[in-house]
């Protein structure tokens, strides 16, 4: 996971933390922060890809960069925003498709920008959940 | 004036907007905003800035952050975002602090400008600059450009003069491009750096037990090039035999692999370059006249750079594309300081060397414009003792170079470019007309 102040990176292009947490059996073994330099989109996936990452957990990442990932064999978990330790809880939990988790932006999963959920749902997840506030 | 007044305003204009309050949560979120984004309103309002904004600064050099610390604007960054469909959109951002009516800074406010579309136009320019990937707008550049189609026609043999650096393989590529025989191959040899035999079994190939290890046949690069083209580069540096061997390819349009009795008919298209004076060559004795008359049948004269220095801004742009692009990086261009420099430095590299310039920058520099202190550690000391201004230009030429700079660096903006030359908007554009620029 991209890491940046106790959060998941807000963009994976240009992350220069990258937090790698070990899980055996469903326990947290080992964690281990790496320092990511600024490289094109190919290295970055060839770099994610050499420590053996199972799954990457991150926010917004281009296509390019996201193509490149998958290209490399790695489970891309993206648009995801909160601090970290949250968002590992919620991962371990299988909880990470719970709105609160959501970058804002319908992120292309409709036809096209103006397609997000309705106004409805979306005041409902403004007045329900206020993802980010501490 | 009601708020819902200013907010229609600011949804009018065709910048994005956005305000965050002292805990970087955005407070207004303007229409513009949301196209560019991908963002709808709704959902952005009352999030982090960061996970709405994904911009390549975010995380190292917020430009809002940067603004509240130091309390001063910043403007016209080129940075670039990820939207919502996870496309890079490039844009420029301008920030500034939020007061209240006593003076404290109560948050910022960031308007940044899609450059999807000024990149376009910038790249139709570009392409109305270049030629087959050969960069430049100087007189000697296009009398060369508008040379091209007919000499690639001609199907003549070239003989491509030039310094060391300054595209004579560049040229060779566009004049095969051009041709009829585009859709056959062009092949490039550096005739300087081998030994005669080792060149003559490159050019003409061998056959199967013509020396200890030859044990098949194998093509030379005139097979290869069949139907094609050969550039025979450095050609002024081949001995007396070599350039016996070639006269004869040129004449009768056969040649010999190395230990082949019969001879081999070729039609391929030669074009000889040098980065010496083939007629000095002749006077002294050292190349052949004959030969020299059979390959000057067409002659193209290439300029040293600093010859045609006011393509080097164009070829600066260019590199930090191209870089860019190759090495996944935002890098906006050079500070007027690099380029001055850049300016007035003599280039005996010529292009080649611009290119290892920036590329040794690229380096040096992690994102933004590239400094001064970027460039190799000759360029950062020689301009210490000078002014900084290139040598040899008239005030005319100085002046518009200096308009261009300024209007490329607001991306075509000429309000925002008067206001950083500090002259009214009508001055500036008396000047862009009276100087003949595209602004």
């Amino acid at each position: 996971m991209p890491i940046s102040q106790e959060r998941i990176s807000p963009l994976l292009d240009t992350a220069t933390r990258l937090l790698l947490v070990t899980r055996l059996r469903g326990k947290e073994v080992a964690r281990k922060e790496f320092v990511l330099s600024p490289q094109s989109p190919e290295e970055l996936a060839r770099s994610v890809a050499e420590l053996h990452v199972d799954v990457l957990l991150c926010a917004a990442l281009s296509q390019g960069l996201h193509r490149e990932l998958e290209r490399h064999g790695v489970r891309v978990q993206p648009h995801l925003c909160g601090d970290t330790e949250i968002v590992l809880r919620a991962f371990c939990r299988k909880r990470l498709n719970q709105p609160e988790f959501r970058m804002p932006g319908c992120w292309g999963r409709h036809s096209g920008w103006n397609c997000c959920r309705s106004r409805r749902s979306a005041r409902l997840l403004k007045t329900t959940f206020r993802p980010n506030q501490k | 004036m009601p708020e819902t007044f200013h907010n229609q305003l600011l949804d009018s204009v065709p910048d994005g907007l956005f305000t965050v309050d002292a805990d970087w949560r955005i407070t207004f979120f303007n229409r513009a905003a949301e196209q560019i984004t991908g963002v709808r309103r709704q959902e952005a309002l009352g999030q982090r800035c960061c996970d709405v904004f994904r911009a390549s600064i975010c995380e190292s050099a917020c430009a809002l952050k940067q603004t509240l610390t130091i309390r001063r604007p910043v403007a016209n960054k080129v940075v670039y975002i990820v939207n919502a469909q996870g496309e890079r959109i490039p844009i420029s951002i301008s920030t500034a602090p939020l007061k209240d009516a006593r003076g404290r800074v109560i948050g910022g406010v960031e308007s940044f400008r899609d450059l999807r579309l000024v990149n376009e136009l910038r790249q139709q320019a570009e392409q109305q600059d270049s030629f087959s990937d050969i960069i430049g707008r100087s007189a000697v550049m296009r009398q060369l450009f508008e040379l091209l189609p007919p000499v690639a026609e001609s199907d003549s043999t070239v003989l491509i003069e030039g310094p060391s650096g300054t595209g004579k393989e560049l040229f060779a590529c566009a004049l095969h491009q051009l041709s009829r025989r585009k859709p056959k191959r062009f092949v490039a040899i550096n005739c300087g750096a081998m030994p005669d035999t080792l060149l003559e079994s490159e050019l003409f190939g061998y056959k199967a037990g013509a020396f200890t290890d030859a044990r098949k046949d194998k093509p030379g690069r005139f097979a290869l090039a069949e139907g094609g083209t050969i550039l025979l580069d450095e050609i002024g540096d081949i001995s007396p035999a070599m350039q016996t061997r070639l006269l004869r390819v040129l004449q009768e349009r056969v040649y010999e692999p190395l230990g082949g009795v019969e001879p081999v008919r070729c039609n391929v298209r030669i074009i000889a370059a040098t980065n010496k004076s083939l007629t000095a060559l002749v006077k002294a004795g050292k190349f052949r006249e004959d030969l020299f008359y059979r390959i000057h049948v067409v002659r193209l004269e290439l300029p040293a750079l600093r010859e045609r220095r006011e393509d080097i801004p164009l070829l600066a742009d260019h590199f930090v594309v191209r870089l860019n692009r190759l090495k996944g990086r935002d890098i906006a261009g050079l500070s007027d300081g690099a380029l001055a420099r850049l300016m007035e430095h003599d280039f005996p590299g010529n292009v080649r060397e611009l290119e290892n310039i920036l590329e040794h920058a690229f380096v040096l520099c992690r994102s933004g414009l590239i400094e001064l202190k970027h460039l190799p550690p000759p360029l950062r000391t020689a301009g210490e003792i000078s002014s900084g201004m290139p040598a040899g230009r008239t005030l005319a030429v100085m002046e518009k170079l200096f308009v261009q700079d300024a209007l490329r660096r607001n991306a075509g903006n000429r309000a925002a470019t008067a206001r950083e030359l500090g002259m009214d908007a009508s001055t500036l554009f008396r000047k862009i007309k009276s100087l003949k620029l595209k602004g």
